[in-house]
Parts: C-alpha cells; structure tokens; sequence
C-alpha cells in the first residue's frame, strides 16, 4: 500500500506531471488529427495508384508501379524532412497568402508512405479475388464497371479491411516522427515539460504517459483488425 | 459440314480459328445448334472444347472465323456483348458462385441488376427455380455452406434466371464428388427437356449418350467427327474416335 500512496504524494513524479496532464492530452489530440487527415488522403492516393496499378495499359499501370514501390520503400522520417523542408512556409494563392502550418506539412509527409502502402493493400485485395469471378459475372452480362463494384469490390474489401486497420495503427504511432520537425504534438509537448521541470527521475514517467497514450489508442484498434482477420479468413460472410 | 448451312441454325460456327500465343487452340471449327437442340462436346482435354463454349459467349476473342447467335454476329468488333450474354447462359466447372451473396441474392442479382426487372417478380422466379433445382430452404445459405452439387445446382438457377435462350455446361460435373454428380445431370436432364437449346462439355459418356441429340468429337481444335449418339457410340467412324472411347468406355 505504500508504493501506492508513495506514487501520489506530493512531490512524486505523477503529483508533478498531473497539471501537465491538459496539454499531453491536447497535444495527442494534434497527434490523432494528423493520423486521422493522412490516413483520408493516404487512402485517396493509393486507392487511385492501386487502381492505376491493375490497369491493362503498361504506361498507366507502370508509372503507378514505379511510385507504389518509391513511396512504400522511403524512410517516413527522411520524407518528413524532404516534405518540411521542400513545401514553402506560406504561399500565394490568388491575391491571398496563406501560411502552411506544420502540422499540415506533416499531414502531407505522412500521406506519401501511406498512399504507397494502400496501394498495395488495393492491388493486393484485387488480385485476392479470382478472375473466375469476372468471367462468371461477365457470363450474366454484367458490365466491367458494375461487376467491379458490385460483384470484386465487396469481396475485395475483405481482404483489404484488416491490413489497412493495420496500416492506421501504424500512422498513429508515427505522428510522432512531427516532434523532430517541431510540430507541438504529444512528443514536443512532453519534451517542454521535462526541460521546464526540475524535478529528477522525470524522464521515464513522462514518455511512459505518451506510451500509454499510444497504446490505449491503438491497441483496440489492432485487435479489432485481428479478429476481422479470423472472421474472414474461413466464413464467406 | 453441310448442317452449318442450315438456316434454322440457332447457333452456328463457321471456320472459327483461336490461337493464345502460337498455340492454335481452335483450328476451324463449324457447327450448328439448331433451335431446342442438345449438342455434346466430346473429346481428350486440351482439344479445345471449352474454348469452343468461352468463344460462343465472348469471353474468349476468336482471331477468324464467324460465330451466329440468333442472329447476333458474335466477332462483330462492335458487338454488345451484354445483348449476347443476355441470350446465353453459362455454368462453369468451379461453379463461380459469388461468395457473398447467399443462394438465393445469387439468382436474383443479375436479374434485377442487369435487366432491371422488378424485384419482387425475380424473387418468384428465383424461389421456383431454386425448387426445381431440388434446393428449397437453401435461400439463405451461403455458397461456402453448400456442398459442391448443391453449388453447381444454384449455380444453374442463377444462369437459368436470366431466361435465356441458349444454355452451355462446361463440365459441369468434373470437379464433384461420385455422388453429387447424379443430382446435378438430372437438373440438366429437366432443362434439356423444357426444350433449351444447350450445348455441354461433358465426360459422362452415358449421360450424353442419354440426352444429346447430336454429339461432336473434338481433337488437337479440330471438330473429326459429328453424328447421333447411337451411332457416335456404336459404331464410331474415326480412328481418334474409336481410340478415345476405347479409353474411356
């Protein structure tokens, strides 16, 4: 009982974090934010190269290829840097200067490895189904547009839903790559705190908060990926 | 091959060539379906058979060669497919049931969704001919809880509720066990009876023999010999006929 109480009395490392505790929260919000726009338009992205990427024409589908496998095999850290560095700080647009916030910079970062992966996770879905479904489908005179959506999307979506659950999982985790350009998302925040507190021994309690934070997040969503998995690996429904 | 210029024909090929690559696949092939008519496509595997079928619906581009499906020219480059397709039905070795539709969605999809017709007219027509194929009370199964012969069953029901014209099988019966193959040659046997046009790819030799009114005998693309089954049978003409059957039979 009193390592318990040890743990909540003044002075302890958990009594010198709790004011804290608004701004981690907020600053994980930022985190949460980032991920949920990346992983929009990441989605958008590589369902347009995946699609481009089951194209019969080679001048469409390999010039996807070719991005796909870039965007999939960079470093998201060195394309943090390449994105917030590359993008001016403000631009014009008619007669109006509009300033790019970091944090959208960082959106745009993290869009590019995603789009690269969801890309894959689309062909990969695609090709899951087999061609047999076309033919019979074309057999009952469906057209190639209605049987894609109709007949290979729902099909393909199976396959899809887990490793993009997956995938979001893995965004969120690295929303925190943004620290290092400077975005106050939960890693700089909790940084402030530890150069503006004095106190000693603070280090592993404070980044131990963001872990929680992290995990709590993630953690239901990656099982719930899993069990989708389970459930539609052998039932057709 | 007189019978291809028969003008009654329903279906007809003339001189129909298909290569994939430098394979010749089909190596001129006539015949002719006339209206109501049984057609059995016999032969080794590998000689084209299918091929013949997958080009009468345009799944497969023939390269010369004309093929006529009451009335519609099939090589046509400017064909509507979709009209063809209307017209001919197709039940496929692997059945090719949409897995995420229960039995009787799978009948009733293309129906409503590719003729537009009225739900609640194709929902009747789908639990008639789900009865007929002897599968009342498997509306609501999945294709992946139906055995193989309950699949293929459906799988006829589906392309049946289409009203089609003509209806090609395309060994229908390979991939299922001894004992569902019965079940499904007597759905067969009452649409071939309701006076179909069909045409099948088929190993049951005594169940062609049983049903077609004419029997073809494909080798290496080529069509060597056409007749009666009781003549295909008995008293077969062809030596790659007779070295055939004395395999199989």
């Amino acid at each position: 009982m009193s390592a318990l109480t040890d743990v909540f009395a003044p002075g302890s490392a958990f009594a010198t974090l709790l004011p804290w505790l608004p701004l981690v929260i907020k600053g994980f919000g930022l985190n949460l934010l980032i991920s949920a726009l990346s992983m929009v338009l990441g989605l958008l992205l590589g369902v347009l190269l995946g699609g481009m990427q089951m194209a019969q024409t080679g001048v469409i589908r390999w010039p996807a290829r070719f991005l796909t496998l870039f965007f999939r095999n960079s470093p998201w850290l060195v394309i943090m840097f390449y994105v917030m560095f590359l993008l001016p700080f403000e631009i014009h647009l008619a007669s109006f200067l509009v300033r790019i916030p970091d944090w959208i910079k960082a959106v745009l970062a993290l869009t590019i490895p995603v789009g690269g992966y969801v890309s894959e996770i689309v062909r990969g879905g695609l090709k899951s189904v087999p061609t047999t479904q076309w033919e019979a489908a074309g057999a009952l005179a469906f057209g190639p547009v209605s049987t894609l959506l109709k007949i290979i999307l729902p099909q393909a979506v199976r396959q899809m839903l887990p490793p993009t659950m997956n995938l979001y999982c893995s965004v969120v985790m690295a929303t925190s790559l943004a620290n290092i350009v400077g975005v106050q998302e939960v890693m700089t925040i909790t940084q402030t705190i530890l150069s503006t507190e004095t106190r000693p021994g603070l280090i592993l309690p404070a980044y131990g908060l963001t872990l929680v934070l992290f995990f709590a997040y993630v953690f239901p969503i990656s099982l719930l990926a899993r069990r989708l998995e389970r459930v539609w690996q052998f039932g057709a429904h | 091959m007189t019978d291809s210029q028969t003008p009654s024909a329903h279906v007809r090929l003339t001189d129909v060539h298909k290569s994939f690559g430098k394979t010749e696949v089909l190596r001129g092939i006539s015949m002719s379906v006339a209206r109501s008519e049984i057609v059995c496509l016999i032969g080794p595997s590998g000689s084209g058979k299918s091929t013949i079928l997958r080009c009468i619906n345009a799944l497969t581009p023939t390269n010369t060669g004309s093929i006529k499906v009451d009335g519609i020219e099939v090589t046509d480059a400017k064909l509507d497919a979709l009209a063809l397709r209307r017209k001919v039905g197709m039940v496929f070795q692997s059945y090719n049931l949409f897995p995420h539709r229960t039995a009787l969605q799978n009948i009733m999809m293309a129906p409503i969704q590719v003729l537009g017709e009225p739900r609640r007219e194709v929902e009747v027509r789908a639990r008639e001919l789900l009865a007929k194929v002897r599968l009342e009370g498997k509306e609501n199964a999945y294709p992946g809880e139906l055995s193989g012969g309950q699949q293929q069953r459906v799988a006829i029901a589906r392309a049946l509720c289409m009203n089609p014209e003509v209806m090609m099988f395309d060994e229908v019966t390979a991939a299922l066990d001894p004992e569902m193959v019965k079940e499904v040659l007597n759905t067969i046997r009452d649409v071939a009876r309701d006076g179909m046009t069909c045409i099948l790819v088929t190993h049951e030799m005594r169940f062609a023999r049983e049903v077609a009114n004419r029997i073809h005998f494909t080798d290496k693309g080529r069509i060597v010999e056409s007749n009666t089954p009781q003549e295909f049978f008995d008293h077969p003409q062809d030596e790659r006929t007779q070295a055939f059957l004395d395999k199989v039979l």
